[in-house]
């Protein structure tokens, strides 16, 4: 785990925007951090981070363009880019549909858009709620197929015997 | 599998929440590997068949006749490991997966998958009919209930392939037939059983009928 140069992130770094009456932090595109960012605030990225991110009480969304290979932890961590590395959140973790994550997933919230891309492990345990919800994606789901494969006849019954 | 206690489980499909949500609830230690999406990002990036070049033109042709007597072929697909350790899962969901695969790829990834499937554990598979060779969008399979939805994504339109029951039998030595379901589509359900027995060695009951 690449750990230095240490870097304490600041609420107004030079070239980090700060979206005035938000309280949340922008690093753009063009930033590239390579290891350990930690903040007491919420914070987006849509830049490269390697090494580690911790923001503890606070919420990390991680944007479209953003590109992440750190081990992740915070309150709530929203992908909507790449992530390489574990993510850990206290509250919930979302996956959109254009996130992508390899890494092993613990939070007792999980929310999982469909065409969302994941390999990795779930641990929900020792969540009071736990539980995992689903935001299909319009855009890539289309109507159900009805076609006789799986749902005509006794649907999926080798399946159901797994169960 | 519910009589299994806080089961190993991986689900080879297309990532679903819907999934997910319902094997943890049954208590499953859930893994997601996208694998079919990998697949046939892969075989979309693979270079085409030396013979669809060679066919472009006679003396092309003409060359491969008097060099070998035998068409170009394309390399023989490898399959890297799965990177899951020996018999780390207690159920595998592969879904539609076979339907992507050569035989080759399917030969290698069936060991691959008997490797990290542990003793008496589950395997779930569907095998599509001979007579499904039109090129379709790949499909994502949604647990709703007490039924599966099937539903197309976008993704790399493909030729789906066909595995004879034969063949199925020999990529899963190791594993019995607990259950087959032949739909009327010709598809086919299989949930398999590892054998426990194999680990001393011993060819399993499927290879010897086979054989």
């Amino acid at each position: 785990m690449p750990t230095s140069p240490t870097r304490e992130f600041n609420a107004a770094p030079a070239r980090t925007g700060h979206i005035p009456g938000e309280g949340i932090v922008n690093i753009g595109q063009s930033i590239c951090i390579r290891g350990e960012l930690t903040g007491q605030e919420d914070l987006t990225i849509e830049g490269k981070v390697e090494g580690k991110i911790d923001l503890q009480e606070h919420n990390l969304t991680i944007g479209p363009n953003g590109r992440i290979q750190a081990e992740v932890g915070a309150r709530t961590v929203v992908v909507q880019g790449e992530v390489t590395g574990n993510i850990k959140a206290r509250e919930r973790v979302e996956l959109a549909e254009t996130g992508h994550v390899k890494g092993d997933i613990v939070s007792p919230r999980i929310v999982i858009a469909d065409g969302a891309r994941f390999k990795g492990s779930v641990d929900m345990s020792g969540a009071p709620e736990a539980s995992t919800k689903v935001s299909p994606s319009p855009k890539s789901t289309k109507p159900t197929v009805t076609a006789p494969v799986i749902t005509d006849g006794p649907p999926a019954q080798a399946a159901r015997a797994a169960r | 599998m519910k009589k299994m206690s806080h089961p190993e489980l991986l689900d080879m499909g297309y990532t679903t929440g819907n999934n997910i949500d319902y094997f943890v609830r049954l208590g499953c230690k859930v893994h997601v590997d996208d694998y079919i999406a990998t697949t046939l990002q892969r075989r979309a990036s693979a270079p085409p068949a030396k013979r669809d070049a060679a066919a472009s033109t006679a003396a092309r042709r003409s060359f491969d006749r008097r060099r070998d007597r035998s068409p170009a072929k394309r390399p023989p697909e490898r399959i890297a490991p799965l990177d899951y350790e020996t018999g780390q899962f207690n159920v595998v969901l592969c879904w539609d997966l076979f339907d992507y695969l050569s035989p080759e790829a399917a030969v290698q990834t069936g060991r691959e998958l008997r490797r990290i499937t542990g003793a008496g554990g589950l395997l779930l598979a569907f095998f599509g009919p001979r007579s499904n060779t039109a090129v379709r969008p790949p499909r994502r399979f949604r647990i709703v209930g007490e039924a599966i939805e099937v539903q197309e994504i976008d993704g790399p339109r493909v030729k789906p392939y066909h595995l004879a029951n034969r063949e199925v039998q020999k990529i899963f030595a190791d594993f019995e037939v607990s259950q087959t379901v032949l739909l009327k589509s010709g598809v086919r359900e299989m949930l398999m059983r590892k054998e426990s027995s194999t680990r001393d060695g011993r060819p399993s009951t499927l290879v010897r009928r086979a054989g």
